[in-house]
């Protein structure tokens, strides 16, 4: 029977149709959790750095966390391969009722390697694992795949990953989902698959999820349930989900309008959040998670007729609503059906959309380029139309569904500029350049511009310099526009966004175990929360310093897996915009902000200093000695399973 | 308490509200059967997530209830306080007809070979202390149409407010 | 402390607390002047929804 304890890895092999089962070393746990942690092991130790992602020898590996299955929000999923997009480690979260139902079939990690021959779904049920024809499924939307599968099972209960047509199409940021909008949205995971002729993993299993004090799990539960609800973030999270933060952002003056060029939408009344709630016919989200963050909605289309779909989330309202400059709920809504059903990363479909509108905009290219479209902002029409030759890489969605790094190559290195990416992945849908803290932690996210693995929101708090510094143990100033202390900050959140992903935590609802947690509670040490989660649920005995060396770990192996692949230093600055361009617009406090490179310089240095890294962001000896991150140390982890 | 109060209260379903989270699913199994598994939940939400619709399914602690009557050695018994209906294990001889019977699919049969059901845990519901979107509801029976009745005047009304358009 | 004066915001531009009238869709910043439009989570929970109006260069500087 499953505990998080004996769980089991299974390595696939596509290509031959062969499955190995193995037991997840004691180790692995100790050392990397579950999850995001487990995956950079497998991906460091299987592949070589010369491998193309979309060939078969890319490896995919999907991970559930350590705390799967508990009545807490513990359903994350990890997606995991070397990326198609930037080169760099592909990792990829989402949440939904994929993970639980994972352990209870018996697998906590999948590792899938080689190519079908013919499209194919993986049936994983109660230990067993099955290749299945997806030819039937081929070409259908990820939500029409999911009811498919499990009219063909005649189990409806079975949950499955799969890719829509932008999979399948490799667009290099398609992604993987689950449910009706759970994604994992980055990195290209999806191309992944379409590259393997994987339609889909589906799991169904009927194994009981066993703990080592269960009652003690269940108290923990219920002590976490009552303490979230008493908090006004609950119910702002439970009413608005995450587009509550956009209320906030647009207000400040900290998102992205007509690509980079400004930083606040006005009029923006109808994407704000509040704008949604006539549509909303419901509320759903993840296993186990007393907030459900999302709306179920409905919407009428003069295109596409009556839309039922989930969300959106801060980021689509992002994308589709400022980033645009389209006040519209409408579109917002559509443009997020449409990318949930072809199966698209939202926010790099959005940048990719954004970054071709001001080109075009500026000269950079014309209407050869584009088919004869006259792109323009304000126009749900051409987004509409963009997004769907993305997803079918139909003529010029056949160049930006190659990502930033190949699209620029293309269409000309003076549009470059433009473009806003980190390491080859786009920028998110905040303009971040008047907050050091935010710029710095998604120029060095493993995976290219990113805020989920790092992003300090209490930065914005102005929260008194006395309680952060208990919080992050150094001085730190409480001035978001400030440089000063910030690599603390960034580098603290790391470790602990490592340690929440790796345990399959939410981010959001878990905001009670990680730092913005003690704004409730006044507790100023979230690992001794979840070190005692650990053991109630594992019996494990985890410190709370060494969960941090577990934040560490993951976090220097996924430098590592990027290192080996060519990317340093030089690849963890934001655009040239952001130190050329001061914003234009927003509130006082963040207009005429930009940031300056030589501040930034040092603040990289700094970080670099925390990690144990040198000035080039290399590891040094002696931290991967400390981490057991040598090449002996790794070979002999790895080979506990693949030696 | 008066009999209203306890004796003859239930848990009532609100299908319009529920998100099919499974916190009370997982969180019931945990409770009494020490892991999770929700075969052995005695509450289940039925998730059609393609089509938008989360169905919680539990006991209704029925007044002429057939588990009740099915039993041949009438081992399900009222409970007193709380007028749950509970299995006694004691005499319980594993027949599974009571399963057969419930319209509600409210019993199930555990691995290690134990019929069981909802108990209304003792009288103060896991599952509706969890349940944080107000899906479920732990009220007198006598009451338990009320919540239903206000939000179908509601939709009434919003009804006669596009006709006369007001 | 009256449950009226529970009521606040907080200013984005300088952070300090804006009181809200009960069901009121607007407030301004004593501090900085900036009036915002205010949206209702819950009953006893006002939230910032955005700007009542932009905010030209010359006002900020
Ligand atoms: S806890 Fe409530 S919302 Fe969640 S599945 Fe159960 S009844 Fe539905
Ligand atoms: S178990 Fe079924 S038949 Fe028995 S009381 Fe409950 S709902 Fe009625
Ligand atoms: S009432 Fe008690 S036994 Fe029944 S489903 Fe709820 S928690 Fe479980
Ligand atoms: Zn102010």
């Amino acid at each position: 029977m499953p505990t998080a304890l004996e769980s089991r890895i299974a390595y696939i092999d596509l290509s031959k149709k062969k499955v190995n089962v193995k037991t997840t070393p004691r180790e692995w746990v100790k050392q990397l959790l579950g999850g995001r942690g487990v995956s950079a092991l497998i991906l460091y130790g299987l592949l070589k750095s010369e491998v193309d992602p979309l060939s078969p020898e890319n490896v995919l590996v999907i991970s559930i966390g350590l705390m799967a299955g508990i009545p807490l929000p513990s359903a994350r999923v990890n997606i995991g391969a070397k990326s198609p997009l930037t080169g760099a480690i592909g990792s990829s979260n989402c949440g939904g009722h994929f993970a639980p139902e994972m352990r209870r079939a018996g697998f906590d990690h999948i590792v899938i390697v080689g190519r079908a021959e013919e499209p194919t779904y993986l049936w994983i049920s109660d230990g067993t694992i099955e290749f299945r024809r997806a030819t039937q499924l081929w070409g259908l939307d990820t939500v029409e795949a999911q009811e498919a599968i499990k009219d063909e099972l005649g189990d409806h209960s079975a949950q499955s990953l799969v890719i829509g047509p932008a999979g399948e199409n490799l667009v290099r940021y398609a992604n993987v989902r689950t449910g009706v909008k759970s994604s994992a949205g980055r990195t290209g995971m999806g191309a992944v698959m379409g590259s393997k002729n994987l339609k889909a993993v589906t799991v169904r299993g009927s194994w009981d999820i066993e703990f080592a004090y269960p009652d003690k799990v269940l108290d923990l539960c219920i002590r976490f349930n009552e303490n979230l609800r008493k908090t006004r973030f609950f119910t702002v999270m439970q009413v608005y989900g995450t587009m509550h933060i956009f209320s906030y952002t647009n207000t400040a003056g900290i998102v992205r309008v007509k690509n980079s060029q400004s930083n606040q939408l006005f009029p923006s009344d109808n994407i704000e959040a509040e704008a949604v709630r006539p549509y909303s016919v419901g509320h759903e989200g993840c296993y186990g998670c007393p907030i459900q963050c999302r709306h179920r909605y409905v919407v009428e289309s003069p295109r596409y007729g009556l839309i039922y779909d989930e969300g959106p989330e801060y980021t689509s309202q992002g994308c589709w609503g400022s980033m645009m400059a389209i006040n519209s709920t409408e579109c917002m809504l559509v443009c997020n059906h449409l990318v949930n059903r072809l199966g698209l990363d939202t926010l790099e479909t959005g940048s990719m959309i954004a970054w071709a509108i001001e080109i075009f905009e500026k000269g950079l290219i014309d209407e050869k380029a584009t088919d004869g479209m006259t792109l323009r902002w304000g126009s749900p029409e051409i987004v509409y139309e963009l997004i769907e030759k993305i997803a079918y890489r139909k003529g010029f969605g056949a160049i930006l569904a190659e990502g930033p790094k190949r699209a620029i190559e293309k269409l000309g290195s003076a549009t470059a500029y433009y473009n806003m990416n980190v390491k080859g992945m786009s920028w998110l849908q905040t303009e971040d350049r008047a907050i050091p803290s935010f710029v710095l932690g998604v120029c060095v996210s493993t995976r290219g511009a990113d805020h989920l693995r790092s992003r300090p929101a209490i930065d914005l708090f102005g929260l008194p310099k006395e309680f952060l510094e208990k919080l992050y143990g150094a001085p730190m100033t409480s001035d978001y526009t400030s440089y000063e202390g910030k690599e603390r900050m960034v580098w603290g959140n790391e470790l602990e966004y490592a340690v929440i992903d790796s345990l399959g935590l939410c981010k959001f609802a878990c905001s009670h175990f990680i730092t913005p947690h003690s704004i409730y509670t006044d507790t100023f040490n979230s690992y001794q929360e979840l070190s005692e989660l650990i053991y109630y649920v594992t019996g494990l005995e985890v410190t709370g310093d060494q969960l941090k060396t577990c934040g560490e770990r993951i976090y220097t192996l996924e430098r590592m897996f990027n290192l080996r692949e060519g990317f340093t230093r030089k690849d963890d600055y934001p655009p040239q915009r952001y130190f050329d361009e001061p914003l234009p617009s927003g509130l006082p406090i963040v207009r005429g902000k930009r940031m300056d490179r030589e501040k930034y310089e040092k603040l990289l240095d700094a970080y670099y200093t925390l990690h144990g890294w040198d000035s080039n962001g290399v590891p040094k000896a002696e931290t991967l000695r400390r981490l057991g991150l040598t090449e002996e140390g790794i070979k002999a982890l790895v080979g506990e399973v693949f030696g | 308490m008066g009999e209203d109060e306890t004796l003859g209260r239930m848990v009532v379903v609100d299908p319009s509200s529920c998100t099919g989270c499974q916190l009370c699913v997982a969180a019931c199994s945990l409770k009494h059967e020490s892991q999770v598994n929700p075969l052995y939940s005695r509450i289940r939400a039925v998730r059609f997530e393609g089509k938008g619709a989360y169905i919680p399914v539990t006991c209704q602690q029925c007044k002429d209830a057939p588990c009740q009557s099915v039993c041949p050695v009438k081992a399900i018994e009222r409970h007193e306080e709380t007028g749950a209906l509970i299995v006694n294990q004691e005499k319980c001889i594993g027949c599974k007809a009571c399963i057969i019977v419930c319209p509600f699919g409210a019993i199930s049969w555990t691995a290690d070979g134990r019929i069981v059901k909802c108990d209304l845990c003792d009288g103060d519901p896991l599952c509706v202390k969890l349940c944080t979107r107000e899906a479920l509801a732990y009220v007198p029976a006598t009451t338990a149409h009320l919540k239903t009745q206000v939000k179908a005047a509601e939709k009434f009304s919003e009804i006669l407010k596009r006709i006369s358009g007001v | 402390m009256s449950r009226h004066s529970q009521l606040t915001v907080r200013c984005p531009n300088c952070l300090s607390k804006i009181p809200v009238q009960k069901n009121s869709a607007e407030a301004v910043c004593g501090k900085c002047g900036i009036g915002y439009r205010i949206c209702w989570p819950s009953p006893s929970q006002p939230m910032i929804r955005g700007l009542l109006a932009p905010i030209s260069p010359r006002e900020s500087e």
